[in-house]
C-alpha cells in the first residue's frame, strides 16, 4: 500500500498542476465579456432642511440639479414598449419627506384614462434583489409610484385629494402590480405645452406591510418609467430606465 | 464554319460568366445583412450598427449563436421575429423609406444584462 | 450556499423520502393533481415530482430566468416556457415507474443536464426490477457454484473458457492484417475527422455545446460508441483507430505508413518503473474528470482538452520511448485497457513453440515489416489485453505468421494469472482494484450530476461558487477514493472471515475480488451511455448536416434539433444490460473465491459476504437509474 500512495503522490503534484492550468483557462473562456454594459449613474437625492413644494413649477425645483436618465422600450414582456425617452429627474429629502420631480417631453397632453393617458412612475427595490437590470422582473419586489394624469385631473378638482394621483403599489414580479391599502403618495402634474413636470411625494419611512421603506440608510435601486397617453401605452407597453442605485447624500 | 460557331459560343459564354459574375450579388434579391445574436456578457449584437440605403430592400438574417433564447425587435419599423432559440436563423426583410437611427433590440429576457442588448440601425 | 439552501433542502428531503413513504407533490383535488413547477439555469423546482397512477397530473412550469423546455421521457411530452408566462401540461400519469425529464429549449451550457424526476407511484417497475436481480443472482450463484464434472473449465457451464475463434486464419482477414495501411487507414480517416472536430470546436466558441460538431461528436457520438460496443466487445479498439499518436509516432519513426526508425527520435527515456502501472491513469482520468462540467458542453473547452491531450501526446514522444503516452498518461486508456479483459477479443500467439525458437524476438525489436511492440508488450507470450492497444505491428513483423487475432468468451482475462515474476504486466495490484474501484464512483457521480434531479449538483460543477465547486471536488474525490473503495474493503473483509482462511491476506482478497466490478461497471457505463444516445442522438445528424456551422444543410437534416428516440426503452435496456453484467461478475467472481480461499465450503462460505455486497451493489445501482 505505502508504495502506491508514493507513486499517487508523486505523480499527482504535476497532474494537479495541468489540473490547476486547466482550470484557470476554462474560468477564461467562460469569463463574461461584456459588450454595451453601461455603468448607470446613481441617482442622487439631495438633502434639504425647506418643506418641498408639491408644485413642479415652484422655484425651489430650479436649485436642484438634476440628472438624465435615458428611458428603452420596455422589452421582456408583450406587449412591448416603442419609444426610446429621456427623463429629467431630481430627487430631494428633508427629515420628513422624499420627493421626485420629473420632467419629459410630450407632445399633447392626454388625460383621459385608463388606456389613453399620459403617466410616469418611480420603482423602488431593496438593493439585494435576485432580478436585475429590469424593474418588476422576474423574482424581485419592490414599491411602484404610479402617477396617472387622469387621477391628476380629478385630484384637482374640488374635494380632491393629492394622493389620489399617485397609486401606491407593490410588486412581485412581471404584472403583479397591486395597490397598497393604504395610498399615502401625493403628486403633481404640470403641462408646460411640450411636455410633462410631475412631482411625486411620500413620507420617509411608512408603516405599512409591503411598503418600501425610502430612508437615508436604506439600501434601494431605483428606476423610472413613462407613459404617452397618444401613442396608446398603458401597463408593459412603456419606456423604462436601466434600475440602477439609489444614493442619499447626507445632511 | 466550325469553328467559327465555337469561338462565338466562348465569346457569349465568356461575357455572360462576367455579366452574372459580376452582378450576381447586386440583383436579383434584397441586400443580405447577417446578424448575430448573443448575450451582451458574450459579445452582443454583431455587427452593433447595421447601416442601410434609403428605399433599398433589406434582409437581415438574425442568427441566433448564444446559449440562451434571443429575439430582434426593431419597434420604430414594426420588425419582430418573435423569439429565437439558440441555433436557429430568421429573416426579416423591409425597406426603409426614410433616414435617420433606429434602435433595435432583444425582447426576450435572456441574461442578466439582457438590458443591455440592444443596437442600431442607421438608414442614409 | 444561502442562495442554494432551498436547493439542499430539497436535495435532503428527495433523498430522504424516496427512501422512505412516498409524499406526493402538489395539490389533489379530486383525482387532478397540480403541481407549481419553477426552472431555473440548471434544474427544475421540485426536482422529484411525485404522483399516484391514475391521476390527472397538471404542471404548472414558470421560468425564474430564461427561455427553458421540458420533455418527459416515455409519455414523449414536449413544452416551453418563456420567462413571465405560465405554461400548463396536463397528462394522465398511467405508465407507473420513474420518468426523466428534461429541458427542452438550450438555455445555457449545463442544459443537456437540466433533468428532473416524474415517479408515477408504486413503482412495480422497479419492485419488479429488484426481484429480478435477486433471482438472476441467485441463479447465477447456482450454477457457478455448481460442481463440475468436465475437465474443461466452462462459463456458466455451457462455454468452454478455452474457445477460440480465430479470424485471422481466413486469408482476406490475416491479408488485411499484415498490411500497413491497416490500421493506419482507419486512423488517417480519424485524424481528418479529428481535424474537422478541432476546427468546430474552436469556431464554436462560446455557443451551445449541443449543436457544435465538435462537442457532439466527441461526446455523444465518440463516447457512446467506446462505452457501449467498443469497450465491452473489443477492449481497446478505439487505441487501434486513435489519432492521438499519429503525430508521435510519426516524428518518431520518421515514416507515417511504413516501416522507418526501429529507435525512437527523441530522447526515448524509459518510463520510471514505479509508474507503470495502472495508477498514473487513474489519476489523469480522475483529474479530467473533475473539469467535465466545462469539456463536454462548451466547445472551446473541448477544443481545450484535445489540444491540452494532443499536444502532451506530442510531447511524451519526443521524451519517452515508443507509446509511453498511450500506456500510462492518455486519458481514456486507463478504463479501456482495464476493461479489455473483460472484451470478446484478444491478439494472442498461435504456437508458443514456434516463439520460443524464434531469435531474436521481431514482435518485440522490430524488422523491416513491421515495428517492435510499440505498447512494450512482449507478444510473445502475452496473455491479458490491459496493455495491448490492438495496433497488429506484430501481425506484420512475425515472419511465422504466428500471430492470431481471436475472438474469445467474455472476460477469460480475469482468470489470467501471472506469467513470471518480473513480468510487470500482469501483476494484479491495487492499481487495477483502485481502477475497477474509481470508475463506480466516477459514474454515480456523473449520473447524478448529468441525468439526475439536483440542479445544486449542476451550479457546483460548473463553478457558480467556488465554495461549491471545491465541495464538490471534495466529495467526488472523496466518493471515488474512499467510500467505494472502503465498502469493498469491508465487504472483502468479511468475505475473508466467512470463508475461515487464515493465511490469506486480506489486500490479495479486496484485489482479486474487485475484477468482480469489471462486468458491472461496463454493465453500468453502457447503461448511462444508452441514455445519452437516445435523448441526444438526434443532434448528431443535425452537426453532420452543418459541422462548421456555416449554415450548410449537407444531409438535410441540419435543423433536427432535439428530437429523442426510443426514451421508454431506457430503463429496460438499462436493466438487461445490469443483470448481464450482474451474471458475469458473479460467474467469475466464485472462480476468484475458489482460487483465493481453495475449492469447497471455504471458497463458498467466503463468497457470500462479495456476492451480497454485488447484489446490494446492482439493486443501488437500479434504484439509482429506476428508484
Amino acid at each position: 500500500m505505502k508504495g502506491s500512495v508514493k507513486v499517487a503522490l508523486g505523480f499527482s503534484t504535476p497532474l494537479l498542476l495541468f489540473g490547476v492550468v486547466f482550470f484557470l483557462l476554462m474560468r477564461f473562456f467562460t469569463r463574461d465579456q461584456l459588450v454595451g454594459v453601461t455603468d448607470e449613474p446613481p441617482i442622487q437625492v439631495i438633502y434639504t432642511s425647506s418643506e418641498i413644494p408639491l408644485d413642479p413649477s415652484s422655484e425651489f425645483w430650479l436649485d436642484i440639479d438634476q440628472t438624465n436618465v435615458h428611458l428603452w422600450p420596455q422589452n421582456a414582456r408583450v406587449p412591448y414598449g416603442t419609444e426610446e425617452r429621456d427623463l429629467s429627474v431630481r430627487g430631494v429629502y428633508n427629515d420628513r419627506e422624499i420627493a421626485f420631480h420629473l420632467e419629459f417631453d410630450d407632445d399633447k397632453e392626454d388625460r383621459e384614462g385608463p388606456l389613453n393617458r399620459d403617466a410616469c412612475a418611480v420603482f423602488f427595490g431593496p438593493a439585494n434583489s435576485p432580478a436585475t437590470a429590469q424593474m418588476m422582473a422576474h423574482g424581485s419586489t419592490g414599491n411602484l409610484w404610479h402617477w396617472v394624469a387622469d387621477e391628476d385631473a380629478l385630484s384637482r378638482q374640488e374635494g380632491g385629494d393629492p394622493t389620489q394621483a399617485v397609486l401606491e403599489l407593490f410588486t412581485t414580479g412581471p404584472g403583479t402590480q397591486t395597490p397598497l391599502e393604504q395610498q399615502t403618495v401625493l403628486g403633481w402634474g404640470e403641462y408646460s405645452g411640450t411636455g410633462w413636470s410631475v412631482v411625486i411625494k411620500r413620507q420617509l419611512d411608512s408603516v405599512q406591510d409591503d411598503a418600501v421603506s425610502v430612508e437615508p440608510d436604506s439600501e434601494l435601486i431605483i428606476s423610472f418609467a413613462v407613459w404617452d397617453g397618444s401613442k396608446v401605452e398603458a401597463l408593459a407597453r412603456k419606456s423604462i430606465s436601466i434600475v440602477t442605485n439609489l444614493v442619499f447624500e447626507s445632511n | 464554319m466550325r469553328r467559327v460557331t465555337l469561338n462565338g459560343l466562348l465569346a457569349v459564354s465568356f461575357v455572360a460568366l462576367l455579366l452574372l459574375s459580376g452582378c450576381a450579388g447586386n440583383e436579383g434579391g434584397p441586400e443580405r445583412i447577417e446578424l448575430l445574436a448573443r448575450a451582451p456578457e458574450r459579445g452582443n449584437w454583431y455587427p452593433q450598427e447595421i447601416v442601410v440605403e434609403r428605399g433599398r430592400p433589406v434582409t437581415i438574417v438574425v442568427k441566433n449563436v448564444d446559449i440562451a433564447t434571443h429575439s430582434f425587435y426593431l419597434p420604430a419599423l414594426g420588425l419582430d421575429t418573435g423569439p429565437l432559440k439558440p441555433g436557429e436563423t430568421q429573416e426579416v426583410t423591409f425597406t426603409p423609406e426614410f433616414a435617420g437611427e433606429f434602435l433595435f433590440l432583444c425582447a426576450v429576457w435572456c441574461s442578466d444584462y439582457h438590458m443591455w442588448e440592444r443596437g442600431y440601425l442607421r438608414v442614409e | 450556499m444561502i442562495r442554494h439552501s432551498s436547493t439542499i433542502l430539497t436535495l435532503a428531503v428527495a433523498v430522504a423520502l424516496t427512501a422512505c413513504s412516498p409524499e406526493y407533490s402538489g395539490e389533489l383535488i379530486g383525482n387532478q393533481r397540480t403541481v407549481d413547477v419553477k426552472v431555473k439555469r440548471f434544474g427544475y423546482d421540485p426536482g422529484i415530482i411525485t404522483v399516484r397512477r391514475g391521476e390527472t397530473v397538471v404542471l404548472k412550469l414558470q421560468s425564474d430566468d430564461v427561455t427553458h423546455g421540458f420533455y418527459l421521457f416515455d409519455y414523449d411530452i414536449e413544452a416551453s416556457v418563456d420567462p413571465g408566462e405560465t405554461r400548463i401540461i396536463g397528462f394522465v400519469a398511467d405508465k407507473p415507474g420513474r420518468f426523466s425529464f428534461r429541458c427542452s429549449v438550450t438555455c445555457g451550457w449545463m442544459h443537456p443536464y437540466e433533468y428532473g424526476y416524474l415517479r408515477v407511484l408504486p413503482n412495480n417497475r422497479f419492485y419488479a426490477g429488484i426481484v429480478l436481480v435477486v433471482l438472476v443472482a441467485i441463479g447465477a450463484f447456482i450454477v457457478a457454484t455448481r460442481r463440475r464434472k468436465d475437465g474443461r473449465d466452462r462459463l456458466f457451464g455451457i462455454i468452454p473458457l478455452d474457445w477460440r475463434w480465430e479470424l485471422t486464419k481466413y486469408k482476406p482477414m490475416r491479408a488485411l492484417f499484415k498490411s500497413r495501411w491497416f490500421p493506419a487507414g482507419l486512423i488517417l480517416v480519424n485524424m481528418v475527422i479529428f481535424g474537422v472536430i478541432l476546427f468546430s470546436a474552436l469556431v464554436g466558441g462560446v455557443s451551445a455545446g449541443n449543436l457544435n460538431f465538435g462537442v457532439m461528436i466527441t461526446w455523444v457520438l465518440w463516447w457512446v460508441l467506446l462505452m457501449t460496443i467498443f469497450v465491452p466487445i473489443a477492449g481497446r479498439f478505439w487505441c487501434l483507430m486513435c489519432p492521438f499518436p499519429l503525430i508521435g509516432d510519426w516524428i518518431q519513426r520518421g515514416k507515417l505508413i511504413g516501416v522507418g526508425r526501429q529507435k525512437s527520435w527523441g530522447l526515448n527515456k524509459k518510463w520510471p518503473k514505479k509508474f507503470r502501472n495502472l495508477w498514473p491513469l487513474t489519476l489523469v482520468f480522475f483529474v479530467t474528470t473533475l473539469f467535465f462540467g466545462f469539456f463536454t458542453v462548451i466547445p472551446i473547452a473541448t477544443f481545450a482538452l484535445l489540444v491540452l491531450v494532443v499536444g502532451t501526446a506530442i510531447a511524451v514522444a519526443l521524451i519517452y520511448e515508443k507509446r509511453t503516452f498511450c500506456l500510462y498518461i492518455c486519458p481514456v486508456s486507463g478504463f479501456q485497457g482495464l476493461y479489455a479483459n473483460f472484451a470478446a477479443v484478444e491478439v494472442r500467439a498461435k504456437d508458443l513453440e514456434v516463439c520460443k525458437a524464434h531469435r531474436p524476438k521481431t514482435c518485440y525489436v522490430g524488422n523491416e515489416n513491421g515495428y517492435g511492440c510499440p505498447w512494450l508488450e512482449h507478444p510473445y507470450d502475452m496473455n491479458r489485453n490491459t496493455y495491448c492497444g490492438l495496433c497488429m505491428e506484430c501481425f506484420k513483423s512475425c515472419p511465422y505468421d504466428n500471430m492470431a487475432f481471436n475472438i474469445r468468451p467474455f472476460g477469460t482475462d480475469l482468470l489470467t494469472e501471472r506469467k513470471r515474476t518480473d513480468e510487470v504486466y500482469n501483476r494484479r495490484s491495487t492499481d487495477e482494484a483502485f481502477k475497477g474501484l474509481t470508475m463506480v464512483g466516477i459514474l454515480i457521480v456523473f449520473f447524478l450530476v448529468m441525468q439526475g434531479p439536483y440542479g445544486l449538483l449542476r451550479d457546483m460543477v460548473r463553478v457558480e461558487t467556488l465554495t461549491g465547486y471545491w465541495l464538490f471536488v471534495a466529495a467526488y474525490t472523496l466518493t471515488a477514493f474512499a467510500v467505494i473503495p472502503g465498502l469493498f474493503l469491508g465487504a472483502s473483509w468479511l468475505s475473508k472471515l466467512a470463508s475461515g482462511v487464515k493465511d490469506v491476506p486480506l489486500k490479495k482478497v479486496f484485489v482479486d475480488f474487485s475484477y468482480c466490478l469489471i462486468p458491472l461497471g461496463i454493465a453500468r457505463w453502457a447503461a448511462f451511455s444508452v441514455a445519452v444516445l437516445f435523448v441526444n442522438g438526434s443532434y448528431v445528424p443535425t452537426v453532420l448536416s452543418d459541422p462548421l456551422s456555416l449554415g450548410w444543410d449537407l444531409f438535410g437534416t441540419a435543423r433536427l434539433g432535439f428530437h429523442p428516440f426510443w426514451t421508454g426503452a431506457i430503463p429496460y435496456i438499462q436493466t438487461v444490460l445490469l443483470l448481464l453484467g450482474l451474471v458475469f461478475s458473479v460467474e467469475y467472481g466464485y472462480r476468484f473465491a475458489e482460487r483465493l480461499f481453495g475449492p469447497g465450503a471455504a471458497a463458498r462460505r467466503g463468497w457470500i459476504p462479495m456476492f451480497l455486497f454485488l447484489v446490494a451493489l446492482s439493486i443501488s445501482f437500479l434504484w439509482l437509474f429506476e428508484g
